[in-house]
């Protein structure tokens, strides 16, 4: 049970929104965009290879080819 | 896990010194920009009124001045005390370059100092405040821009260095 | 006790998705999905031993195997549907999750049409 990949998804969803924060603060909204695309891109990227997994164990698991 | 633990901290630690180090970059450069201003000033009356000789000017403004900019109109006068037969151009474009590697000025307010360098202590009096007050005017030019930028940057880098640091150890770890 | 740890994780999580919703409601999704996942996976094992004693229980009973793994089979269907339309549903978008839980409908359908045939067959042999 990887609990610390929940801790580091909702960590970087915090970080980000700082960053965001902080750069539409100092008046560069194009760039606070990009960040937040980045940010659940990466989050993503992280998202879709537990579901993988997810759907590996379940086909072996209940022989679904 | 105390390794990874000591790791993250150096990381995070180093980010936030970079951070920290471009914000003081933007944060130093208008403070400098108006006390070179004041220090063009105060030649502009020493040589406009009193008609002092270059080196013994800059030794009174240098004693009057923030210790970066003493320091580099010191570095001219030493220049030309020496007598190694350099011209007041030279001695001035000389200390301007070690100004310029310890003060966080860019390359245009460096271009307007030693344009200025060009004029100093040759030409006649009235041409040589004709310049100083150019110079000065378009220092200020400069430091209004700088001041634009410090609102724009300074806040983001300093936040910018710790929250890489400790985004690059959340993905890394 | 695996409960406690299951209900651990799951009021932390929720209380991680309340924080985000406000300023990233993409990634609280994205934590959703990922407890549901981490909960699944650590079941997954207690499911593993259950499906063996009905394999012993089916091969004991002399029950064609076929079906056990039919059976099987739209059990791991349902399941997947049903997780893909609770995200979906989760992020607002109701229609995708009917259309998943339709398409879920029709797999277990064309899965279960070899037991319906072999029932039609049994009854037909014993009406005379």
């Amino acid at each position: 049970m990887d609990v610390d990949l929940i801790f580091k998804i909702a960590g970087l969803g915090i970080l980000i929104s700082i960053i965001d924060k902080v750069l539409i603060q100092s008046g560069r909204d194009e760039q606070a965009q990009m960040t937040t695309l980045v940010g659940v891109v990466v989050v993503l990227l992280v998202v879709i290879q537990l579901i993988s997994r997810l759907f590996e164990s379940v086909r072996t698991m209940f022989q679904l080819y | 896990m105390f390794i990874k633990i000591i790791g993250s901290m150096v990381v995070i630690f180093s980010a936030s010194m970079i951070g920290f180090l471009i914000a003081g970059a933007y944060r130093d450069r208008p403070k400098e920009l108006r006390e070179l201003q004041s220090a063009l000033l105060m030649l502009e009356t020493e040589i406009g009124y009193a008609s002092t000789p270059l080196s013994e000017a800059l030794d009174r403004i240098s004693k009057r001045t923030d210790p970066k900019i003493s320091k580099f109109l010191k570095n001219v006068k030493e220049h030309l005390q020496k007598k190694q037969g350099y011209t007041a151009e030279e001695a001035w474009e000389k200390s301007l370059m070690d100004f310029y590697g310890e003060s966080s000025l860019n390359l245009e307010d460096k271009a307007i100092l030693s344009n200025l360098g060009k004029y100093i202590g040759t030409s006649g009096t009235s041409d040589q405040i004709k310049h100083i007050k150019l110079a000065i005017a378009q220092l200020k030019n400069q430091e209004k821009k700088a001041e634009s930028e410090k609102y724009k940057n300074e806040k983001v880098w300093r936040y910018m260095g710790v929250l890489a640091g400790i985004l690059f150890v959340l993905l890394t770890i | 006790m695996e409960i406690f740890q299951v209900v651990g994780l799951g009021l932390i999580a929720a209380v991680l998705v309340v924080i985000l919703k406000e300023e990233k409601p993409e990634i609280a999704l994205q934590v959703t999905v990922v407890v549901g996942v981490i909960i699944f996976l650590f079941m997954l094992g207690k499911i593993n031993s259950v499906l063996t004693v009905l394999k012993n229980l089916a091969r004991k009973a002399n029950i064609d195997l076929l079906f056990l793994t039919t059976l099987l089979k739209i059990v791991g269907i349902a399941y997947i549907a049903e997780f893909g339309a609770q995200v979906c549903r989760d992020a607002g978008s109701n229609a995708i999750a009917s259309k998943i839980e339709f398409a879920g409908k029709v797999l277990i359908m064309i899965l279960a049409v070899p037991i319906v045939f072999s029932i039609l067959e049994l009854v037909l042999q014993i009406m005379p």
